[in-house]
């Protein structure tokens, strides 16, 4: 098979395994035409389907001399994310205990361990009866270990997998979902959840947070009592990578939407809250809310999708309990029980037919979830504003159907209620229109009533608003590295949300409607110039936008006159450039992430110089295609029209950048921690420096740092030879060295260096258009994002991360390397010995 | 798809031929049923192997992944050998075992053949060198599919997307 075709059969597979087998056929038929490659992916279909094929097989040590501590390990009873379980019996109390077993200490690191063991303190301090108490933690010959009480009963999985065989052995399933004496049944769920909410709340309020409630750490004792075990151990995050080793990671389906973006500083005690959730759904239902195929389409589904309605699932289910639970899997953390207390006083509510606090979503969080789902799509294209309103049209019914004298009383009610933001808005609205009504009668009976009302209201809409703006306002100014990445889509959604409650009910207010407008979540930048000493510079500012794939300006657009005071952009990848009357010209390359606001661009215009060091590049018609290229190459698949430039002969030097430390006081990378006295190196490559390193060094010199398309052009010329030489050795001039091992020791920054030449040295190094290094030496950072192309070919880009080309002088043993670019992320922080970097400026002066 | 960013040179050989050394060594003490406390995984097997070898400093450095690869190459070696090996001394007493049977029994308890399989890997190797190297780390060393992911500096959706049909294409070759 050549790689093409199998880009093709991995297309087709994977649009044809996602189909019901029986729509397979008619896909092929449509969609792939190569009758080889139709029958290829035929083939692939039928392949038999074993979920252990090609999993790592778990090898089993030969069960004898198990003594552990105090502990004579008896029989395996159970394994989990983190290890195995055994009955076991502590000899010195002769009792029988569960002892489980972390995985070999080669396998952690001291600080995971630390924090097991810390963790294991802490659980072991907490005694409560839905509990499993924790007896001791120890270590013996390497092997870290707790035991635990012994609970000989059933967990709530195996449970689980008795009621659905049972299920199965039915005839007509949907009419026996927990069927016969129904409430019963769904009055033991709601006990058995309040006990383990019970539970929560106890090691909540001792500040440990258990990450991974499911219901196979739900034990049932044998009296029926509930008991939660692995307390706040079995999904660290630290321990993460070690729990999803292997046949024996932990379930997906029941982590929270915060789990599962993998968001550490948001999973607090209402994660659990949510599990529990999911577990009441399981209970209630005999189904998972999420599945999927692999754990990656179980998170997505987690991630976008709402449950399916409980009650269409098992129309038994008492709608209070399906409010429950809907409100203890909110996506939104705030949106849930504030913790596993109020979750379990709820069930207690509804187990005496007490009324629940929890009430059913409401219409704009509805539309909330719609928003969420689709967020992305509707903040680009405006359908935001679309959603609103519904419900207004009920609302205005409602309060035209009602008596003046409930209205009154309903208004008394509402004056009484706590905490506003948490009703429905259609209440909300109705109770304007009721006041409005009322205000116009002005009668004095009601002053009172109309007064405070009122009060609340102005209060209320000062509180969101306030509360909406803070979040937007963080959101947009939350970003991982001062240039790269985008601003925090949930924080500013969240304030977005809060906006269109306010729109919604306050349509007079006109900050709300102007917070929601599109516009409003454009990036904003300022730009400011100054002359050598300091003074503010007049002249204008224009920007390019760049093709974010092939790296490319397209037309040239006016910002206007300097300043540029928090101008609102597009999103996009751009190329900014500020100009000033008898100085030169300056560029700034900065990718806007929507809602973004960008650190202001100050930047200090010199007189022209005459760009020493510096070969101009005359431009042309960039095209790789085939062997000549990369595969995944933005060049390969069509050509890219380079402008011409103007790039350093060669890379930045030692000497040059500590130039720069020193004018600006930045400090230097960390990789130089010992760089060796007796090497003179302040000719050789600076090494070490980060993306963003390399990007202040540049624009402090009046430059930027080289674009893809431009290196490539410089280095192989239009016709895209393979090495920046005509012929022979293309890696002439590099002191060759062993495949690289670094570990940004100081051995490894000696090599690094002891293989370096000087920049501009020696003669053999000079290239294509008279640039030194273009291969090897260092590799060398660019403003270029990283790409991708998907299965249909489609490239696109990768913000964050960023192309580095030429290769290093270990590359001089691979020939075959020299052709790869690198691309690293997805922190342009990341730095490492061999990354260096040369400068560029466009032919605009 | 073809984006290696590990560098893979003749200066590999060396470190290979050690790493198989010592995952042999491990692998045959392991069965010889020493007495081990607990549980022993074909990932901690490579890792212990390639801590020996490497250094803890060298090997929770920047390229881990490509020291996980060399490793995962070495274990699928030393599989496959001994497969070969096994597969020519046919006729042992009844009862009497080679310590690595037990984990080549393992191995094959997943992947049904595993001489098939280097083969099929190797024929794979010619069109999709990435996910030959997948299979390895994930199969031979244990490594989870986000950990392979990283290792060959890929996008983990990119390597789950791929590895449904790499795993098909297998089974069929393997037949």
């Amino acid at each position: 098979m050549r790689p093409e075709q199998w880009e093709e059969v991995l297309r087709h597979f994977e649009a044809a395994s996602a189909l019901e087998p029986s729509e397979r056929e008619a896909y092929l038929a449509r969609a792939c035409p190569d009758a080889e490659i139709a029958a290829e992916v035929r083939r692939l279909l039928s392949a038999p389907s074993s979920v252990e094929f090609l999993e790592p097989p778990a090898l089993d040590a030969p069960v004898h001399e198990r003594d552990l501590g105090d502990f004579t390990l008896l029989e395996e009873i159970g394994r989990g994310g983190m290890g195995v379980v055994y009955r076991a019996l502590q000899r010195p109390l002769k009792r029988i205990v569960a002892v489980k077993l972390l995985p070999a200490t080669f396998a952690l690191t001291a600080r995971q361990i630390e924090r097991f063991t810390r963790e294991a303190r802490a659980a072991a301090k907490l005694t409560h009866p839905n509990l499993v108490t924790v007896l001791t933690v120890g270590e013996d010959r390497g092997v870290h270990y707790f035991a635990m009480e012994f609970i000989d009963g059933k967990n709530l999985a195996e449970e689980l997998a008795r009621l659905r065989a049972d299920l199965g052995a039915e005839d007509d399933q949907r009419a026996h979902l927990p069927s016969s004496r129904a409430s019963d049944y769904f009055r033991s769920v709601a006990e058995t959840v309040s006990q383990a909410a019970d539970g929560l709340a106890f090691a909540h309020s001792h500040g440990v947070v258990h990450r991974d409630v499911k219901p196979s750490n739900l034990l049932l004792d044998p009296s029926g009592r509930v008991k939660l075990v692995d307390f706040g151990l079995a999904r660290d995050e630290e321990l993460g990578s070690l729990s999803r080793t292997g046949d024996v990671a932990g379930t997906p389906h029941y982590m929270s939407p915060e789990q599962a973006r993998s968001q550490r500083e948001r999973v607090d005690h209402r994660t659990d809250v949510y599990s529990l959730g999911v577990v009441l759904f399981e209970l209630l239902t005999l189904q998972r809310p999420f599945e999927g195929q692999t754990v990656q389409e179980v998170l997505d589904n987690v991630l976008r999708r709402d449950p399916p309605r409980i009650r269409r699932l098992n129309p038994r289910v008492p709608r209070d309990l399906e409010t429950i639970c809907q409100k203890a899997m909110s996506r939104d953390r705030g949106d849930r029980y504030p913790d596993a207390g109020a979750l379990r006083d709820d069930l207690q509510r509804f187990l005496s037919h007490e009324a629940i606090t929890a009430r059913a979503p409401g219409v704009v969080q509805q539309l909330g979830r719609r928003v969420r789902r689709y967020g992305k799509a509707i903040l680009a294209g405006g359908l935001l504003l679309a959603g609103v309103g519904l419900g207004g049209a009920w609302a205005a019914r409602a309060a035209e159907r009602s008596e003046q004298r409930q209205r009154i009383a309903t208004l008394h009610e509402l004056e009484g209620e706590g905490d506003w933001s948490r009703l429905d808005d259609e209440v909300l609205v109705a109770a304007r229109r009721t006041l409005t009504g009322l205000e116009r009668e002005a009668s004095p009976a009601n002053a009172e009533l109309r007064a405070g009302l009122g009060r609340r209201f102005e209060g209320l809409r000062e509180e969101w608003f306030q509360e909406a703006s803070r979040s937007i306002e963080e959101g947009r100014r939350a970003a991982p590295s001062d240039l790269l990445e985008g601003a925090d889509d949930a924080r500013i959604l969240e304030g977005v949300l809060l906006m269109l409650r306010g729109r919604r009910v306050f349509p007079e207010e006109p900050r709300f409607e102007r917070a929601t407008r599109v516009d409003a979540f454009q990036a904003r930048i300022s730009i400011r110039a100054q002359d050598e000493q300091g003074d503010a510079l007049s002249g204008s500012a224009s920007f390019r936008l760049l093709d974010p794939v092939t790296g490319q300006p397209g037309g040239t657009i006016e910002l206007g006159p300097l300043p540029v005071e928090g101008r609102s952009l597009a999103p996009g990848f751009y190329r900014f450039e500020v100009r000033s009357p008898g100085h030169r010209p300056r560029e700034f390359t900065r990718l806007l992430a929507r809602a973004r606001v960008l650190p202001d661009i100050l930047c200090t215009l010199r007189a022209p110089d005459p760009r020493e060091g510096m070969v101009r590049i005359p431009g042309g018609r960039l095209f790789q295609p085939g062997e000549r290229g990369y595969p995944l190459c933005p060049f390969t698949h069509e050509p890219v029209e380079v402008e011409a430039f103007w790039i350093d002969r060669a890379e930045v030097s030692f000497s040059q950048y500590r130039g720069f430390l020193a004018a600006t006081g930045r400090p230097a990378p960390p990789e130089w921690v010992d760089l060796p006295a007796d090497l003179s190196i302040e000719e050789r490559p600076v090494v070490g420096v980060s993306w963003l390193d390399a990007l202040a060094y540049a624009e402090w010199s009046g430059k930027r740092l080289v674009a893809h398309a431009e290196w490539e052009l410089a280095a192989r010329g239009p016709e895209g030879a393979l090495f920046p030489f005509e012929e022979g050795d293309p890696l002439r001039g590099t002191v060759r060295g062993p495949a690289r091992v670094s570990s940004g020791s100081a051995e490894d920054l000696r090599r690094c260096l002891e293989h370096t030449t000087d920049v501009l040295a020696p003669a053999e190094a000079l290239g294509r258009n008279g640039l030194y290094h273009m291969f090897g030496n260092v590799w060398e950072w660019t403003e270029s994002l990283g790409f991708d192309r998907d299965e249909a070919g489609t490239a696109s880009s990768m913000p964050g991360v960023r192309v580095m080309l030429g290769g290093d002088y270990s590359a001089a043993e691979r020939g075959h390397d020299l052709k790869v670019h690198r691309l690293w992320g997805p922190s342009a922080q990341y730095s490492n010995l061999e990354h260096g970097f040369r400068c560029a400026r466009s032919d605009r002066d | 798809m073809h984006v290696n960013l590990r560098p893979e040179g003749e200066g590999s050989e060396a470190i290979l031929g050690e790493l198989y050394a010592e995952l042999r060594r491990r692998a045959e003490r392991f069965m010889h049923g020493q007495p081990r406390d607990h549980t022993l995984q074909a990932t901690a097997l490579v890792h212990e192997a390639c801590l020996k070898i490497f250094g803890p400093e060298r090997f929770d450095g920047a390229d881990r992944g490509h020291l996980l690869a060399l490793a995962a190459t070495a274990m699928r070696s030393v599989m496959v050998d001994h497969a070969r090996t096994r597969g020519r001394i046919k006729r042992l007493p009844p009862g009497e075992r080679v310590p690595m049977d037990d984990l080549q029994v393992a191995y094959e308890d997943r992947a049904i053949d595993l001489l098939a399989l280097d083969q099929a890997l190797e024929r794979l190797a010619s069109f999709d060198p990435s996910m030959s190297r997948a299979v390895e780390l994930h199969f031979f060393a244990g490594l989870s599919l986000a950990d392979t992911a990283d290792a060959l500096g890929l996008p983990l959706r990119t390597l789950e997307r791929r590895w449904a049909a790499t795993r098909a294409w297998l089974r069929k070759e393997i037949g």
